[in-house]
């Protein structure tokens, strides 16, 4: 009699370790698995629907100052620490991990306008309301030291920002001129004016560390170069820049906070036209900051919101907001491109994620490789309108929900009556002006 | 008139030779006429004036404003005769200058100092801006690349090999030092583990370079004197050359899965093995066959030159000691540490063949072709005004909120005003599409359906493994059976569904078309009916319409008509970034998961655009992080490849695990 056996190869399916995978006998065929476009969708449309779901971003809320927090500053080289400065001249230094203030410094009287740290992380400097730029030491006093900076330099008029060069022991400070600093010097190395303005904010360009860029209250945006010590070119905008950041990655593009309530991302060699503007803020734009990884930026605003922008779209991707979150004064999103802290009228400091629905810790490689097909799945169903819609949701307060309505209105409004303009008059004479090129003024040479 | 033309005219000879005459010449007439002119003017006058005391002699002291003798108490010199006839005048010069001087407007005045600032801005401009274009490439490269991996700058852990490491490594405790006297004595190799002493020794005694084989020695010298050994020694030399490139190149040509770029469909089958059962030899993986096959082509020289060969082997028969089980035991040990010695071998023979390739590397990547999502379609800016958020006044909470947000008609989609010529291309791709249409809805048809798929019958058929489970199903089927036919008992659902498919096909046959019309060339009124011939000639038939699709399948009906239920599902309008709607419905056609890719591919589709590692400060980019692109050079298509070789580094783990 002739039995038949199976014979299977050992290989396939015992372990060398106990340690290895187990193996799973897959058969690819694809008349085995129909319908995929169907059975992906529906997973891409539950992916969305658990993106929503756990879209929780905010984290925590640092409070301890005693007015509101007027700037913040980043330690570059620790990631759990962050520096702030209050609207009573009072500096704290926080503990994210901790989320704990671990030291409070009386820096100045009035304001503390600006803040930065210096790039090595072992000191930073303030500039504050009382005429003085303050260095400071990063470790708190030993015991039965006082509580002093390190060099106090007393200036002539009110600094408004400050901010430190990349790599040498060189800062900047804004105020009825920008001014460059040695740091071994208490005189200015030099001074760029052009005009009469009070400047509003300066900062280096983390690439090209010799440029600067700054903005003034007389609605331009001014660059300079170091080593010449000259200005390169102003544009003048509609409305009031309030500050301005660089990409970190991308040497000639900076986006600029502008009080009109858009932001405008500029390439530096053409400042015709900025490369996009971004609207979706209902107020002044006062802060903004770039993500590490020069994606994408924050933007803080008067609405008591922020939002996260993509560097390449015009409209936002994701809206934050609480209850008590006031007038968002300054945001800072931390280098390691995960989290994004806001200080605002209501001398709170917020910490968000970055990523609203990102699950925080570390993932075993199924979890990750599940969150990046997920990712992609959503990223290809993005079309479908079911899904568009829910990945699209944001919940918003009465009043910026109201103000959108309303400035929509307004906005469709403007459009009819130069639609009606334009078909009422001579061709040709009533010129059609594109978005970007709407808001700037002229380019000064 | 004339007259003072005919004066004028011997004048003129006389001006032109007085001009191209010596111009000294011509000065002192004119002098000389003035005097003259002088003196008759003041004799005119009648009262005699008093005449100055002129000098007319040549005075001591020569000067060119003076009258003067010409030659008087010069010496001739031969130079001067020399010297071209009629020397240039010392005043010639001066004139002309005078002449330019008057010609020549009046010098500008310096640039005020606005002015010169600005020139000084658009001059810094220019430079500045050139300097910060040469990051152009960069920044393009960074923003079409397929994966960033942040921080820029990061140490890729790097394979040492085996010998670095044991080099640096030392014995300590009396046992290693007891083993490592054990492996001195027996000659065993201690930081290189690839070759023994005595392969080594048996490679250099068959190189001839090295002249240290007794065969080779005895050889070369006979090789002087004899032809044939001159002949055998070559043949041996060659040998030799053959095997060692053997040697040196099959390391990385053992695992050909490992070359990161190749799929691993192909594994590498072993050769020496014979097929007849491989695999029931007690051990659950065979070691490695790769010995073997290193093994006999060592062998294979035997034939060539055997004498020699076993001429060696006695040589080093010699030199094996009493040890020999314990010598090859360790040459087992060897050789598994060899194979997995391989595998970094081979991961580092791949980058290398990586980095090589990457200059010609298509900057897509393959899997780019299947999806036009993530291939260069870079979005014209202009047309990203849409919204891309939906700002609501209700917060969506948990999964039922998220739901019924789904079923929401999208709001922003009635608010979008749609341009005039927007509609218009809508209109034509939609003529356009309209076949292709079919095809997405028969997807999303199949969709539905394919509930109604899963509920059959089937799966119960398959849940029947091993015989008393069967047993206990059928007893339990039974009862099942009957209480769905007593549930069911007054509907007849195949009846109905016939009903039902019929009505479809009616419904699906082409309509006859009536053209007739009462009255035309005939009486017409009340109660009258349109003659049957009329009726006949203006009633169209339409042509039969062709077979159904599910004419053959009794419980299937295919309808193609449009269905409301699976429009919310779709997408009406072709998205932004692509162009055509075959690239569209390609890139959603392309399934992703890891039931229909392996799971490399499923990588590979699934990378993430941005990776980050936590607890890592990304600083910003830099000179250092893109090496190539260093100022001026521009860009190199180097750097092209840069993000794309970070990815398979990351993920070389994955491939070792096996």
């Amino acid at each position: 009699m002739r039995v038949k056996i199976l014979s299977r190869n050992p290989d396939d399916y015992v372990r060398e370790t106990k340690l290895d995978l187990q193996r799973v006998p897959r058969n690819y065929d694809p008349a085995l698995h129909p319908f995929e476009v169907p059975r992906e969708y529906t997973r891409a449309l539950n992916a969305t629907k658990l993106e929503r779901v756990f879209a929780k971003p905010f984290l925590s809320s640092l409070d301890g100052h005693r007015d509101g927090v007027n700037c913040m500053a980043k330690h570059p080289k620790s990631l759990s620490t962050v520096l702030s400065g209050a609207c009573d001249g009072e500096v704290k230094i926080w503990n994210l991990t901790r989320r704990q203030c671990v030291r409070t410094i009386q820096a100045h009287e009035g304001f503390v306008r600006g803040m930065c740290a210096r790039f090595c992380g072992t000191s930073f400097f303030t500039v504050g309301d009382d005429k003085t730029v303050k260095q400071w030491k990063m470790e708190s006093p030993e015991y039965g030291e006082e509580e002093e900076p390190i060099h106090t330099i007393l200036g002539k008029t009110v600094y408004t920002g400050i901010d430190h060069h990349w790599k040498e022991p060189v800062f900047a400070t804004c105020g009825h001129q920008v001014d460059i600093w040695d740091e071994q010097r208490t005189s200015p190395k030099c001074s760029l004016t052009w005009g009469f303005d009070s400047i509003s904010s300066v900062k280096f360009n983390p690439i090209e560390t010799y440029l600067l860029g700054s903005c003034a209250s007389d609605r331009n945006i001014v660059l300079y170069d170091m080593r010449k010590s000259t200005p390169l070119k102003k544009v003048i905008l509609n409305m009031r820049t309030n500050t301005l950041c660089w990409n970190p990655m991308e040497a000639f593009i900076f986006t600029a906070a502008n009080e009109d309530y858009n932001l405008y991302t500029f390439d530096m060699r053409y400042l015709e036209s900025p490369v996009m503007v971004h609207m979706d803020h209902v107020s002044a734009v006062l802060d903004v900051d770039y993500s590490p990884t020069g994606k994408e930026f924050v933007s803080a605003s008067f609405d008591k919101s922020i939002r996260i922008f993509p560097v390449d779209k015009g409209h936002s991707r994701e809206v934050y907001h609480t209850k008590r979150m006031q007038h968002v004064i300054t945001v800072k999103w931390t280098s390691d491109n995960k989290y994004i802290l806001c200080g605002s009228d209501e001398m709170n400091i917020r910490l968000w994620k970055a990523n609203a629905s990102e699950k925080l810790g570390v993932l075993a490689p199924r979890e990750k490789a599940a969150m990046n097909y997920n990712q992609k799945l959503k990223e290809k169903f993005q079309f479908h309108p079911q899904i568009r819609r829910i990945a699209q949701h944001r919940h918003l307060p009465k009043s910026i929900y109201c103000q959108i309505k309303e400035q929509r209105i307004m906005r469709e409004a403007r459009r009819r009556k130069e639609l009606n303009r334009r078909k009422h008059s001579k061709p040709g004479s009533v010129p059609f002006v594109s978005e970007r090129k709407k808001h700037i003024v002229a380019v000064v040479k | 008139m004339a007259e003072q033309q005919d004066q004028q005219d011997p004048q003129d000879p006389v001006a032109a030779a007085a001009e191209s005459g010596s111009e000294s010449e011509d000065g002192e007439d004119g002098e000389r006429r003035h005097r003259r002119l002088l003196e008759a003017i003041s004799a005119l006058s009648g009262r005699k004036r008093r005449k100055l005391a002129e000098r007319s002699e040549a005075g001591g002291q020569v000067s060119e404003f003076n009258v003067t003798c010409k030659g008087a108490g010069e010496k001739l010199v031969l130079s001067e005769l020399l010297k071209p006839i009629r020397p240039k005048s010392a005043l010639s010069s001066v004139r002309k200058e005078l002449a330019r001087v008057k010609r020549k407007a009046a010098v500008e005045l310096p640039l005020s100092k606005e002015e010169a600032k600005r020139v000084v801005r658009e001059a810094a401009y220019v430079t500045t801006s050139k300097d910060v274009g040469k990051w152009q490439q960069v920044v393009l490269q960074n923003r079409r690349s397929e994966q960033l991996v942040f921080p820029l700058r990061q140490d890729i852990p790097t394979v040492t090999p085996l010998e670095r490491v044991t080099s640096a490594w030392k014995a300590r405790t009396p046992l290693e030092q007891e083993i490592f006297g054990l492996l001195h004595k027996t000659q065993q190799p201690i930081t290189d583990p690839l070759l023994t002493p005595e392969e080594t020794a048996s490679l250099k005694a068959m190189s001839l370079e090295e002249n240290k084989g007794k065969w080779a020695r005895s050889r070369a010298i006979m090789a002087k004197y004899d032809l044939e050994a001159r002949k055998a020694m070559q043949e041996q030399l060659a040998r030799n050359k053959e095997l060692m490139q053997k040697v040196q190149v099959e390391p990385p040509e053992e695992e050909p899965c490992e070359v990161p770029e190749e799929d691993t469909g192909a594994v590498a089958i072993p050769t020496g093995v014979s097929t007849a059962n491989p695999w029931m030899l007690g051990k659950p993986s065979a070691p490695a066959p790769e010995p073997e096959a290193q093994e006999g082509p060592r062998d294979g020289t035997v034939p060539g030159a055997a004498e020699s060969k076993e001429e060696m082997e006695e040589e080093e028969e010699e030199e094996l000691s009493e040890e020999e089980a314990l010598l090859q035991d360790f040459e087992q040990k060897r050789q598994a540490r060899q194979e997995r010695a391989g595998s970094p071998e081979g991961h580092g023979a791949g980058e290398t063949e990586a980095s090589a390739e990457r200059p010609g590397d298509s900057p897509i990547p393959p899997f780019c072709a299947e999806e036009p999502v993530s291939t260069g379609l870079e979005p014209p800016p202009q047309a990203q005004e849409q919204l891309l958020l939906s700002e609501q006044l209700h917060r969506v909470q948990t999964m039922e909120d998220v739901e019924g947000l789904a079923k929401e008609e999208p709001v922003e989609e009635q608010e979008k005003p749609v341009a005039p010529r927007a509609g218009k291309q809508v209109q034509q791709q939609k003529e356009r599409t309209a076949g292709d249409r079919h095809a997405e809805k028969t997807t999303d048809k199949k969709k539905m359906i394919s509930l109604e798929a899963v509920l059959d019958g089937k799966p119960q058929e398959m849940d029947c493994p091993s015989l008393p489970v069967v047993v206990e199903e059928e007893e339990g089927g039974i009862d099942q059976r009957g209480m769905i036919t007593e549930a069911f008992a007054g509907d007849d659902v195949v009846a109905d569904f016939q009903r039902e498919k019929r009505k479809a096909e009616e419904a699906a046959k082409p309509q006859p078309v009536n053209l007739v019309l009462p009255g035309w060339g005939e009486w017409g009124g009340t109660g009258l009916r349109p003659s049957t011939k009329k009726v006949k000639r203006f009633l169209l038939k339409p042509p039969p319409a062709p077979p159904r699709k599910d004419q053959h399948m009794p419980h299937v009906i295919i309808s193609e008509k449009r269905n409301i239920h699976a429009a919310a599902h779709q997408v009406s309008e072709l998205p932004f970034p692509f162009e055509r709607h075959q690239q569209f419905e390609q890139s959603i056609r392309t399934p992703v998961g890891t039931t229909w890719n392996t799971q490399r591919a499923f990588q590979k589709l699934t990378a993430p655009r941005v990776v980050t590692r936590a607890g890592h400060i990304i600083q910003p980019i830099s000179a250092e992080d893109v090496p190539d692109t260093a100022p001026g050079s521009g860009a190199s298509p180097r750097e092209e490849a840069l993000p794309q070789r970070q990815a398979p580094s990351r993920r070389r783990p994955h491939r070792k695990a096996r």
